[in-house]
């Protein structure tokens, strides 16, 4: 109490130099004084009355000394780590007795107290997993591309049905990137990545017109960039673009002879929705086929379906289907209707027993068979038959490894629905189980292998198909859901072409490096152990290669390469070998150095009057003692080869595209509209790069660092 | 007839100010299984004579002239394949420092092993075996244990016994000990000395034993060749040496003065001066400018390496002790300091 008094009292002359009124300071202190030792008080008796509260007080200080302690740790391995402090002592340290360790694992342990490294070397091993075991699960489709997914965004919104719809779905339709469901009420719903990348003015299609919202709707379709809906009022509605034609008649081609507008009966008048059979939407165009097998069609047809025109004028139309550049008609007679593509999709194909092939009309080929259902691909036509034959007409590849082939169908079970998808069939038979076949990129053959009420409703969209109860209620599904780090520019997953560049750029660069180490490692010993003229000649030599300037060579090399119209898996190993011849040059340097010195130490002396030869000397007696230079440079220039490879990639003079590396990948940064707008293509594939060469970094700095014994662990 | 004679050897070493002859004329021979001390002070030649026999100088070094016959081959003239065979087989070298003369980066049992490898052709198994003997041999306490071990985590001590081991691993006719005890402490130099004359008594092991201790030398040597600015100053045998003989070169006996002595009270004295630089060397008797007893004829003419006694040679015009402390003589000395 006395010295706390003292206190005060100095604090009492310091405040009268500042000449205000301190008597109120004196009274607050002498009054917490008071205050502090009434609480002693208190707090004694506190402790000699409530037994009960202490056990709980004392679990509470425990818990808090445990708090404390924790992250005083947490504080002092930050520090250590980040600031680079002195390691504390702890009690247990003090007096512990060190063991002797050989050096290798002396480096390991140190190399395992580094929280940094340690870090680094698990994402590294992450990332190089994952490309080196990713490709083997993911197979890659060199020539994959999808007009249709083209610049879609990460996400995994494709097959996200909203919730209201699930319990009452009438219809859902998708043609690319986005769907539109209606339910039982009439209600339009809009899910998938409803913004069109392509779009000048970033139209949404989530934007329902209010039209649409506020009434009943009976039909609606989605096209590529574009969705139609009919109200029961019979008002026909479009919305999303509209340049081509796609509805309304504000599209910058009308006019011309590239579209056919919207029917004025549509664009202003109404329809008897009764009498609608179907409508269905393609690439930019759109049909609406009556019950009396009239049809209107319009939109952007040369782009959408070349053969749309003649069409118009049929009336005896059942259902139409839009293919990728083409349409096709089922008739009420049976047959199909291809217009001018029967050439190109309206050929069967008869395989003999002996292997030859036949081709027939698909008229001929039906010869008084009635085609039942017909469904379309962007470049097939399935036409199911009355006595329930399924022919495939056009080009329809099951062959491909990422592929599903056409199921055959057990004796006496028969399709009942058969949907067609972008690159897919998909159908229901008669046994209720879902077969999907074709192409599987994106996993759209993944049928569940469950069985179904024969009376669903199978709905084959694009790249996604769904089954519908007979009680409206969404059954299943699968198919894309979407892409975790978007596509690109011809509609590839970014996400698969990186687990594949990660291979690829990887591979170049441990090839590259191991490649540079030896020829470093040997002209380096031989230069600097033995000297001389040798040393002399090979450092002429090094200085050469080292003169030369990188980028401009390895242009000129691949230049060169890419005229004599090489394969290309010797062309990337070329590119590895140029890599690698091309830096060697400062680990030959290095090496020599250290040779040097470490050659005139006592022990070689003692190796030579050993009698042990020259060679040996270099190589088996100096250079484990430069190991730790070279090892660390290894570990840097992995990372420098890859980043070379990906720079030479990204000037189009390494690995060509369509194979993917990490380098070639960020090809698009060089256009302003890629490094706004379509972020993903450039972000991830640099942040792999980056987080890989960081990595590899870190581990070959903390390499150094506990393999130079000088450069004491414990700072 | 002896195992190994040195003729007459010119040891040079080219450099940028000229030829510095490290070794001028010098002659001796080894007698087998008895152990010949060379001594001098640093700079003297002692090393580089002995490290000329196996051909291990640096690269600006040659032999300029002079044989060395060893088992009547002469090694100036032997290819360099031949060589190797001779190194760390036929004779085998001890350096001074027991601490860098082990590779870092090596355990026991690899260096150890290396020998029977290079040149007995082992398996690295059976080598091994041999080195665990090796080790016993030049009494490491647990060596299994040490067999695993690396140099760094052994005491001097320790190390040059495990250089010893390297270098009596093929059992060598002639062991070059190049101050193997000067980094060691006195115990242990005891230890390790102790040590070399039992191996040598097992094995027959002629030593040339290069110091610049004569306590060393006393404990150790049959002969001694004193050598000074790479020629010889004196040539005798050890008794005749440390014997309080009647002759002697004044280096030889400036050094003997420079022996500290627990026995005594005399104030240690040593020789005044250092050794002249290898390429100003004096004109006449390269000791005359530290020597008390230098006259005028040893300024101008260089002495010969004469017979005063028998087996003692001497370069010096007045090798008699009593002589040339004389008041006669000490009127012609020029004295320097």
């Amino acid at each position: 109490m006395e010295e706390k008094n003292n206190d005060l009292n100095l604090s009492e002359e310091k405040q009268e130099f500042s000449c205000e009124t301190n008597d109120n300071v004196v009274a607050e202190n002498e009054v917490s004084l008071n205050d502090e030792a009434v609480n002693d008080v208190a707090t004694e008796e506190e402790n000699a009355n409530e037994e009960e509260t202490k056990g709980e007080k004392k679990a509470w200080k425990t818990f808090k000394h445990g708090v404390k302690k924790t992250g005083s740790t947490l504080w002092r391995w930050t520090r250590r780590t980040f600031i680079g402090a002195s390691k504390d002592l702890v009690s247990e340290d003090k007096f512990g007795v060190e063991d002797i360790v050989s050096p290798t694992k002396q480096i390991f342990i140190n190399f395992f107290h580094k929280p940094l490294a340690v870090t680094a070397l698990v994402i590294f091993i992450i990332i190089f997993l994952f490309a080196l075991i990713g490709p083997l699960v993911n197979k890659l489709d060199l020539g994959y591309n999808e007009s249709y997914h083209v610049n879609i965004k990460p996400g995994y919104t494709f097959m996200n049905v909203p919730n209201d719809l699930k319990n009452n779905v009438k219809s859902i339709s998708s043609f690319s990137y986005f769907s539109v469901g209606l339910d039982n009420n009439g209600k339009v719903y809009v899910w998938g990545n409803t913004k069109i990348p392509s779009s000048a003015e970033k139209t949404d299609l989530k934007n329902i017109p209010d039209e649409v919202r506020n009434s009943k709707v009976a039909f609606v379709a989605a096209g590529y960039d574009h969705i139609i809906a009919i109200t029961e009022s019979g008002r026909v509605i479009g919305w999303g673009e509209y340049e081509g034609a796609q509805y309304g008649d504000k599209g910058s081609l009308i006019g011309t002879s590239q579209v056919i507008a919207m029917p004025d009966i549509l664009l202003n008048g109404t329809i008897n929705v009764n009498d609608v059979a179907q409508l269905t939407c393609g690439y930019q165009v759109s049909a609406i086929v009556m019950k009396n097998g009239s049809v209107y069609v319009w939109g952007n047809y040369k782009s959408g379906a070349t053969n749309m025109k003649t069409l118009r004028a049929r009336t005896d139309v059942a259902e139409i289907q839009f293919l990728g550049t083409k349409c096709v008609a089922l008739l009420k007679d049976g047959s199909v209707w291809f217009g001018n593509a029967e050439e190109s999709l309206g050929i069967v194909e008869i395989a003999a027993a002996d292997g030859s092939l036949t081709f027939k009309k698909l008229s001929e080929y039906q010869n008084g068979r009635k085609a039942v259902q017909i469904a379309a691909t962007k470049s097939a036509v399935a036409t199911l038959l009355d006595d329930g034959e399924l022919v495939i007409t056009g080009v329809f590849n099951t062959e491909s490894e990422t592929s599903v082939a056409q199921p055959v169908l057990a004796e006496g079970e028969t399709v009942l629905q058969l949907e067609g998808g972008a690159k897919h069939f998909s159908m229901l038979t008669s046994a209720g189980n879902v077969y999907s076949f074709g192409d599987n990129n994106l996993k759209q053959c993944k049928a569940p292998g469950k069985t179904y009420g024969t009376d669903s409703k199978l709905i084959a969209c694009a790249f996604q198909n769904y089954v519908i109860g007979s009680d409206s209620k969404l059954e299943t599904k699968w198919g894309c859901k979407g892409y975790l780090m978007g596509t690109d520019e011809l509609g590839r997953d970014v996400f698969l072409r990186i687990m594949h560049g990660g291979k690829q750029t990887m591979t170049i660069g441990a090839v590259a490096v191991i490649i540079s180490t030896i020829i470093a490692v040997i002209i380096g010993c031989l230069s600097g152990y033995f000297g001389g003229w040798v040393d002399m000649l090979l450092m002429r030599v090094t200085e050469i290669f080292g003169a030369i300037p990188f980028l401009p060579f390895a242009l000129i090399l691949s230049s060169i390469l890419a005229g004599k119209n090489i394969e290309e898996n010797t062309r990337i190993f070329l590119i590895m070998v140029i890599l690698g011849l091309l830096s060697w040059t400062g680990l030959a340097r290095m090496v020599r150095g250290q040779i040097l010195a470490t050659r005139e130490s006592e022990y070689v002396v003692a190796a030579k009057a050993m009698g042990v030869r020259e060679g040996r000397i270099a190589f088996k007696h100096i250079l484990p003692n430069v190991i730790s230079v070279i090892l660390v440079s290894v570990t840097l220039d992995f990372a420098g080869c890859m980043l070379t490879e990906s720079s030479l990639s990204y000037l189009g003079f390494g690995v060509r595209l369509p194979r993917p590396t990490w380098g070639n990948m960020l090809d698009g940064c060089n256009s302003e509209l890629v490094i706004g707008q379509f972020w993903w293509r450039w972000l991830f594939p640099a942040i792999f790069l980056l987080v890989t060469t960081i990595c590899i970094n870190i581990i070959g700095d903390s390499l150094r660092d506990v393999m130079d014994p000088k450069s004491s662990i414990e700072k | 007839m002896p195992l190994l004679e040195v003729k007459n050897l010119h040891t040079y070493f080219k450099t940028k100010k000229g030829i510095v002859k490290a070794v001028n004329g010098v002659s001796y021979s080894v007698e087998p299984g008895k152990t010949i001390g060379i001594v001098g002070e640093s700079g003297s030649g002692k090393s580089v004579s002995a490290m000329s026999i196996l051909r291990l100088l640096d690269a600006n070094g040659y032999i300029a002239e002079g044989e060395i016959l060893f088992e009547g081959k002469d090694l100036t003239k032997l290819s360099i394949n031949d060589m190797y065979k001779i190194r760390g087989n036929a004779i085998s070298v001890i350096f001074q420092e027991p601490m860098t003369s082990l590779n870092p980066v090596f355990n026991i049992k690899r260096q150890l092993s290396e020998p029977f490898m290079i040149h007995q052709g082992m398996k690295k198994k059976e080598a091994a075996k041999y080195a665990v003997k090796m080790l016993e041999a030049v009494q490491i306490p647990n060596p299994e244990a040490v067999m695993k071990q690396y140099p760094h985590q052994l005491s001097g001590g320790m190390r040059q016994r495990v250089m010893i081991a390297m270098a009596l691993a093929c059992r060598p006719k002639i062991l070059i000990a190049d101050e193997p005890t000067t980094a060691l402490d006195v115990t242990i130099q005891a230890q390790i000395l102790n040590l070399m004359n039992d191996l040598q008594r097992e094995n027959g092991t002629s030593i040339i034993f290069i110091t610049h201790d004569l306590g060393v030398i006393n404990e150790m040597a049959d002969d001694v060749v004193v050598m000074y600015c790479g020629q010889v100053v004196e040539k005798a045998s050890a008794k005749t040496i440390f014997t309080n003989c009647k002759r002697s070169h004044p280096y030889t006996e400036g050094l003997m003065y420079s022996i500290p002595k627990l026995d005594s009270n005399d104030k240690l004295e040593p020789i005044p001066g250092v050794v002249p630089h290898p390429l100003a060397l004096p004109k006449g008797c390269k000791f005359a400018p530290r020597c008390k007893y230098c006259t005028k004829r040893c300024e101008e003419e260089e002495p010969e390496l004469t017979m005063v006694d028998e087996g003692q040679l001497v370069r010096c015009f007045y090798p008699d002790k009593e002589e040339r402390k004389s008041a006669e003589h000490q009127k012609e000395v020029i004295v320097h300091f």
